[in-house]
């Protein structure tokens, strides 16, 4: 339990709002989340210790850079990083792709409070 | 049964006294019809011990403060909380669309509220608008549950809530038409801004539009004068009359006294000369009565009375005939029937001249006149007032009509004034058509305006068709 309190959650998005809520949401349950906009910042992240024990992708914020998209997603699982992506209703195809490179999920937005935080306590525990 | 002030006297006088309290109630309109100056008057209105709280969701404090002061409303005494985004929303990106707008907003936004609510206990809460809380809604049915359930928590606590809605035709607001206890509509038609209540639970109200502005000072509410449902009864009916023998032996003595008379014929007769006369009249016996020009100028008006030698001028100066210029594009109509009334009740007025109808009729801006006029001189009439309407005809001379508005029917009497061609000469008649509580004198008599007044000459004899404008000698006809 307490190590599902201190695990950190990478919020890889790069809307500010999304991020927020997000955030808020997550510390409700005592998992801190932190924003990461890019690959390069992933990087980081995945270096330092101690290691997340999730990954939410909003490949949204990507657009149609799929080069991006498959680079978060190889980081990810080189580090062993589960995934969940996030996907506006226009580009759920591109999600779904998502499921072949790794993602545990794939989740249309807006999601539903509840079923996220399930999930969460399912992968990060 | 305890009522409570909406801080606008006139919308109390609608509601018979004010609101009932710890009952909520819905103000609707359009954008600027008024929905959040009604509410600051409402939370402004507290008594001693009373406490005020505005949950705003749309404008900042800062920018209600600065709304109200320039309505010159002090709102030092209400306590705003504010749930409108800042600027910062905006420029650091914080729309989110990850969650839907409920999983993310209510929960804080009803624990803000419930410390708000917790920690000022108001006693007056007004909500601007409750329409922003459909959006938090993930259907119709939690938005009508939550609604009731925090009008019932904001009640429960002993407050009396006012909110607003924004209602448009994608997003309806009947529910909460359905919901609240009372709903009040700010509204506009072609005579100007209007006031309707459509429901109050457990009183009664006045019904229909009452005209209202929103200016200097806040709003301003004129309630729609309703004619009594009885006359004042007057045991000794009094007579006015012109001080003119032959008009007032016309008459049988003259007018009675809370009837309602039409002056009638077309420009340039003598009306207004002949209503003044009634007025000099009543003031010589110590009454006092008030002259409303919609048309006239009041410099020509006195000037024209001196030129007749009419004594009209001291008694205006010591203020028993008051004479005052309405400009109808100035006032609205339940203003102006406002304003009579007020003349009545603090100045003892006891006849009223309305000249004219037609000026009357620019003031309603397009409404029926003949309604409105209607309850105007019915409700002066009831209030034991004696009224006199003067009325242009446009048609100089051929089929005699008393009036072109249809208005004959509220007149108890009628006196009408007619040109005449005889040889060549334009020659002035008057009659009186009808007169309700006595006898009259039914010969025309020829008159002329001059010096004194109006001079009565014989009753017209040997002619036929006079009433058409082109009498001919009785054995022609």
């Amino acid at each position: 339990m307490m190590a599902a309190a201190t695990a950190k959650i990478l919020l890889i998005m790069k809307q500010p709002g999304n991020i927020r809520v997000m955030q808020q949401v997550l510390s409700g349950l005592g998992y801190p989340g932190q924003g990461i906009p890019n690959v390069t910042e992933l990087q980081t992240a995945l270096a330092k210790a101690p290691h997340p024990r999730l990954g939410i992708v909003d490949i949204t914020d990507f657009g149609s850079n799929n080069r991006q998209i498959h680079a978060i997603y190889t980081c990810l699982q080189e580090h062993s990083i589960p995934f969940i992506v996030l996907s506006a209703p226009q580009v759920f195809n591109l999600g779904n792709r998502s499921l072949t490179y790794g993602a545990t999920n794939i989740l249309q937005k807006p999601i539903a409070k509840s079923a996220l935080l399930q999930l969460i306590h399912g992968l990060a525990a | 049964m305890e009522r409570l002030s909406t801080g606008v006297e006139g919308l109390d006088e609608i509601l018979n006294g004010g609101l009932i309290p710890q009952r909520s109630y819905l103000i609707r309109g359009g954008p600027g019809r008024g929905k959040t100056t009604l509410g600051l008057h409402f939370l402004t209105a507290i008594n001693e011990g009373e406490s005020a709280l505005f949950i705003g969701f749309q404008e900042p404090e800062a920018q209600l403060h600065s709304n109200a002061a320039a309505l010159g409303i002090d709102v030092s005494a209400i306590t705003f909380l504010s749930l409108a985004p800042d600027a910062q929303f905006f420029t650091e990106q914080q729309s989110y669309d990850v969650f839907a707008a409920a999983d993310v907003e209510q929960q804080p936004l009803v624990e803000t509220i419930i410390q708000a609510v917790e920690c000022h206990n108001p006693t007056r809460v007004f909500v601007d608008s409750l329409s922003q809380l459909r959006f938090l809604a993930t259907d119709i049915f939690q938005y009508r549950k939550q609604v009731l359930s925090f009008l019932r928590y904001l009640t429960q606590q002993g407050t009396t809530v006012l909110f607003s809605s924004e209602s448009s035709q994608e997003l309806p607001d009947d529910d909460l038409q359905f919901i609240a206890d009372g709903v009040i509509n700010l509204e506009t038609d072609v005579s100007g801004a209007t006031i309707r209540v459509s429901k109050m639970r457990g009183s009664s109200f006045r019904f229909g539009m009452h005209h209202m502005r929103v200016a200097d000072g806040g709003m301003e509410v004129f309630p729609r004068m309703i004619p009594a449902s009885n006359r004042r009864i007057e045991f000794e009916l009094q007579r006015w009359g012109t001080g003119i023998q032959k008009i007032d032996d016309i008459l049988h003595g003259g007018l009675a006294s809370t009837t309602i008379s039409l002056i009638t014929g077309p420009s340039g007769m003598g009306k207004s000369t002949l209503a003044s006369l009634f007025a000099i009249e009543a003031a010589r016996q110590g009454k006092r009565s008030a002259i409303f020009l919609f048309e006239e100028e009041m410099a020509f008006f006195l000037r024209r009375a001196k030129e007749l030698r009419l004594p009209l001028e001291e008694p205006f100066t010591n203020g028993e005939i008051l004479i005052e210029q309405v400009e109808p594009m100035r006032y609205l109509a339940d203003e102006f029937t406002m304003r009579v009334r007020q003349q009545i009740e603090e100045a003892g007025v006891k006849m009223v001249v309305l000249d004219s109808v037609t000026g009357f009729e620019v003031a309603l801006g397009g409404e029926a006149v003949r309604e409105r006029l209607h309850a105007f001189a019915k409700g002066l009439s009831r209030l034991g007032v004696t009224v006199l309407l003067i009325n242009e005809i446009e048609a100089m001379t051929g089929e005699f009509r008393i009036s072109e508005k249809n208005i004959s029917y509220l007149s108890d009497n009628v006196i009408f004034l007619r040109y005449m061609e005889i040889d060549g000469m334009l020659k002035k008649a008057i009659g009186v058509l009808k007169k309700r509580l006595s006898g009259f004198d039914n010969r025309l008599h020829t008159f002329e305006v001059g010096p004194g007044g109006f001079k009565i000459g014989q009753p017209i004899h040997g002619l036929h068709g006079v009433l058409g404008g082109a009498p001919v000698p009785q054995d022609e006809s």
